[in-house]
């Protein structure tokens, strides 16, 4: 079959590893160069400072770069070079005791929270939010007034009351992720959990992680700069905020001393930064499109190669009389990375008959969706009208902008009904302020008119429904709410998006009786989209097969189903399971 | 152990059998009592045949195969397999179950971790059952041909496959042990017509080689038409009735079931407008 080998094929290029992908960011590249230096620079500062750092000379104090001073002399007359080269090792020596507590004590409360649960969760919860209401800085004060400047003591301190905020991630991320799939399966595959928890959960929320602890261990050098910078540092230890702190105060007469331990500060902080980031867009495999951009990109991408190979479209027009909607030629394309235009939908023609119910059917990345959007007027922003128009009672419609028809003369029924009711409002408000904005009625009277709505979609108790919330109500009756919403303006066309694929097969029955029964009394026509062809036959006048962003095949719903033409039709219908053998007796083994 | 009232030569006829097993999930709200998504439900299953489970959203047909994975508790019943009581089974007896009895879930998104190479998915229930690695690499690649997917697909990342190859993957993973059950929930179901198609026929052929036994759960009668022995209807937790698939699904015993077939829309007006004229009869409201 042609089809399984597109699909098989349908991707070539392998992802190259972790470590490549990362040295194929520049920005990863350059700041990792950066901070590498920084870190060689400080173990190897005893061979590399030219001079003592904290010998005082007085003939160069704030002394401006010179040959024996490089970069000139401090306030007491130390060498600026000399400084800046040793003080980087207290700064790192700092900031790596920042990341090892945080990453201790939040990856495991973090964890602890998310697997316990319960009891364990609230209280780290309400122990994280206590210290995360404690200023940092300001105990960190208390402490150097309480024991004196240890650097090691006041980074231990500070990771501890920064570490919240990667419980929080932790957390959250975790509780998401052990409920996934592939955790369970590992469960069901005999894994122990402390396995699990390394192999599948934080294996899977490292990038965040990393993140978050560049971005700690960032802060964690700013704050102990800033602590040096106010005096609270040890006078005996070279340090960056120490230096900027001497510099400040002799800041008209060598103003290029706050310069240096300044900037070796920023780039250092920066590039700390900026490898998390880069680490992260490194290890997460398919960081960047999420996974329902990445869907919609496969489904972009998918018809351009199919074009070929399933030539022409046909079109889905009527002779019988004068066309509600009419779609002709209509191509939608979207810009690609590489600046050619992906095409979506391509060379489509259809009419909508007044009255009549009209099938899409096709598989994902058909282009069926992009095409009722163009209808409803909801194609996104960056796709564009290639070719074609469209005419509505036959006068000419702008594709790009026809508000006024829809919610008017077009309504919408979408697929996942309680995803489209709104969790904070009672089901009767969302049906009677579209009413009031739409129609003008006032509060009582759009009152009325959805509580008649929602009793002619078969709702029994109108009144309570109308207070209830969506998450008090089932997914059958959230249709009916819906479908009631969108008849709430006398539409002449109804498009229905896989109105039953998410409900039951009972309440599917209904909803299609529903619809039939709408349609009827209303002679209003529908425009239904499914991959059921039990649907179709159950509802459809006429269909339009699409495929790879064409219609390859139209016509009568009898026709179709008795006399399919097309090969894909034939192999859709082929693939239903209605008359497929039941299996009686089990091969190999005597029943 | 039930052999004493079994007797040694029933157990061993079949792969799992789940004896009125109940379960609860704890309420949501504090003090309230648990509730109860399955109960008394029996099943058997024989070697190499399939078990359809179909029913409605909320007929417990997922929670049955949870609890026969440990991914559910059992509250009152039992569930034996290979003759072994494993309702309820440690975290050990688990792995030394997990050689025989495997899964594939609905998802094809969720259920391979986005992090591992397809490699390391695959080969995970070796990892854990102390298997021999070298030799499951072998077998690696005997397995890829058998469930369709190219040889270059172990060093990739699941985000590089499709939902249908997806699904090829995790039934990759359940193989490598060469199990004798396999817990299916819903594998289908977010698929394409055709995809589904091709994949009901993979699952078929690989029941047809290896002698393995699915307990197959679907919304969806067609799909459990197409690949069951026997199936057993569920309703709120309840079973409603089973037997053999052609009997249920061409002579159903009860009104439900019955109800369930019809209203299920076959794609040929002319026999859909037959059905629904009788589903409307036997069903009005």
């Amino acid at each position: 079959m042609s089809i399984e080998v597109e699909e098989l094929t349908e991707h070539t290029r392998s992802r190259p590893g972790a470590l490549r992908r990362f040295l194929r960011n520049p920005l990863g590249i350059v700041s990792s160069v950066a901070l590498l230096l920084i870190i060689v620079m400080s173990i190897a500062a005893p061979w590399l400072a030219p001079l003592d750092p904290t010998a005082p000379a007085l003939d160069q104090i704030n002394s401006g770069p010179n040959p024996t001073y490089a970069l000139g002399g401090d306030s007491a007359g130390r060498d600026v070079l000399s400084r800046l080269i040793w003080g980087g090792r207290s700064t790192l020596y700092g900031a790596a005791i920042v990341i090892v507590v945080t990453a201790i004590v939040g990856i495991v409360t973090g964890l602890l929270a998310a697997y316990l649960g319960r009891f364990t969760d609230i209280a780290l919860s309400w122990i994280s939010d206590a210290l995360l209401a404690i200023p940092s800085i300001i105990v960190l004060i208390a402490l150097y007034a309480a024991i004196g400047p240890y650097v090691t003591v006041s980074m231990v301190v500070f990771g501890l009351l920064i570490s919240p905020f990667l419980y929080r991630l932790v957390r959250t991320m975790a509780i998401e992720v052990k409920n996934e799939p592939f955790v369970e399966a590992a469960q069901v595959a005999g894994l122990g959990t402390v396995r699990i928890v390394f192999r599948h959960v934080l294996a899977v929320i490292r990038g965040p992680i990393i993140v978050m602890l560049a971005d700690i261990a960032a802060t964690g050098i700013g704050i102990q700069a800033s602590l040096e910078f106010l005096g609270l540092g040890s006078v005996n230890s070279v340090t960056w905020g120490g230096m900027v702190q001497d510099a400040f105060n002799a800041i008209y007469r060598a103003p290029l001393n706050v310069v240096w331990p300044g900037l070796i500060l920023t780039v250092t902080i920066a590039s700390i930064a900026l490898i998390g980031n880069a680490v992260r867009d490194a290890l997460v495999p398919g960081h960047g499109p999420s996974r329902t951009a990445k869907k919609a990109q496969s489904r972009l991408s998918t018809p351009a190669t199919a074009q070929t190979a399933l030539g022409t479209s046909v079109s889905a027009t009527s002779n019988a009389g004068e066309a509600l909607v009419s779609l002709r030629n209509l191509q939608i394309g979207y810009p690609t990375f590489e600046g050619a235009m992906s095409i979506v939908v391509s060379d489509v023609s259809l009419d909508v008959l007044p009255g009549e119910v009209l099938g899409l059917v096709g598989e994902s990345g058909s282009g069926k969706s992009q095409t009722i959007l163009s209808i409803l007027g909801l194609l996104p922003a960056q796709a564009q009208i290639v070719a074609g128009s469209m005419s509505f009672s036959g006068s000419t419609i702008d594709v790009r902008q026809h508000e006024q028809l829809r919610g008017r003369s077009i309504a919408y029924v979408p697929q996942e009904p309680m995803n489209n009711l709104d969790p904070l409002y009672p089901v009767g408000e969302q049906l009677a302020r579209p009413l009031r904005k739409v129609t003008g009625l006032s509060r009582a009277d759009a009152r009325r008119r959805a509580l008649e709505l929602l009793e002619r979609v078969g709702i029994r108790d109108p009144e309570t429904v109308y207070r209830l919330y969506p998450h008090q109500i089932s997914g059958g009756m959230a249709q009916r709410v819906l479908i009631a919403g969108a008849i709430s303006s006398e539409p002449q066309l109804l498009i229905a998006d896989e109105p039953t694929t998410a409900l039951d097969v009972t309440v599917q029955a209904e909803i299609l009786e529903l619809l039939r029964d709408l349609q009827r009394e209303r002679s209003m026509a529908i425009l239904i989209v499914t991959h059921n062809f039990g649907v179709v036959a159950d509802i459809c006048d006429r269909v339009a097969v699409m495929k790879g962003g064409r219609i390859v095949e139209a016509g009568g719903v009898d026709d179709i189903f008795t006399r399919p033409q097309h090969e894909y039709t034939r192999l859709l219908l082929g693939s239903t399971l209605e008359n497929a053998e039941t299996r009686t007796y089990i091969e190999g083994v005597q029943a | 152990m039930s052999t004493e009232h079994n007797g040694t030569t029933e157990t061993s006829a079949y792969i799992l059998r789940a004896r009125n097993v109940s379960v609860d999930y704890p309420s949501r709200r504090a003090f309230s009592p648990p509730k109860r998504v399955l109960s008394d439900v029996s099943l058997d299953i024989r070697p190499g045949e399939t078990v359809g489970l179909v029913g409605e959203s909320g007929s417990g047909k997922s929670t049955l195969g949870r609890a026969i994975l440990g991914l559910a508790p059992v509250a009152e019943g039992s569930i034996e397999f290979g003759g072994r009581d494993i309702s309820n089974a440690s975290a050990r007896e688990r792995r030394r179950i997990a050689r025989d009895l495997q899964v594939v879930f609905q998802d094809p998104y969720g259920s391979l971790n986005p992090a591992m190479r397809i490699r390391d998915i695959i080969l995970e229930p070796v990892l854990s059952a102390g298997g021999d690695r070298g030799e499951a690499q072998a077998a690696l690649k005997d397995l890829l041909d058998r469930v369709q997917l190219p040889g270059d697909t172990l060093q990739r990342y699941p985000s590089e496959f499709s939902g249908g190859q997806r699904q090829r993957i995790a039934i990759a993973r359940a193989l490598i042990m060469k199990p004798k059950l396999i817990v299916c929930d819903e594998v289908v179901s977010a698929l394409d017509l055709s995809t589904q198609a091709r994949i009901l026929e993979l699952l078929i052929e690989i029941q047809r080689d290896t002698g393995v036994a699915y307990l197959f759960t679907s919304h969806d009668l067609g799909v459990i038409r197409a690949i069951s022995h026997r199936v057993t209807v569920l309703f709120r937790g309840s079973v409603v009735e089973s037997g053999d698939v052609t009997r249920v699904t061409e002579a159903p015993a009860e009104d439900y079931t019955r109800q369930l077939l019809m209203a299920s829309p076959v794609p040929d007006p002319a026999r859909q407008r037959v059905r629904r004229a009788e589903y409307q009869r036997a069903f009005p409201g």
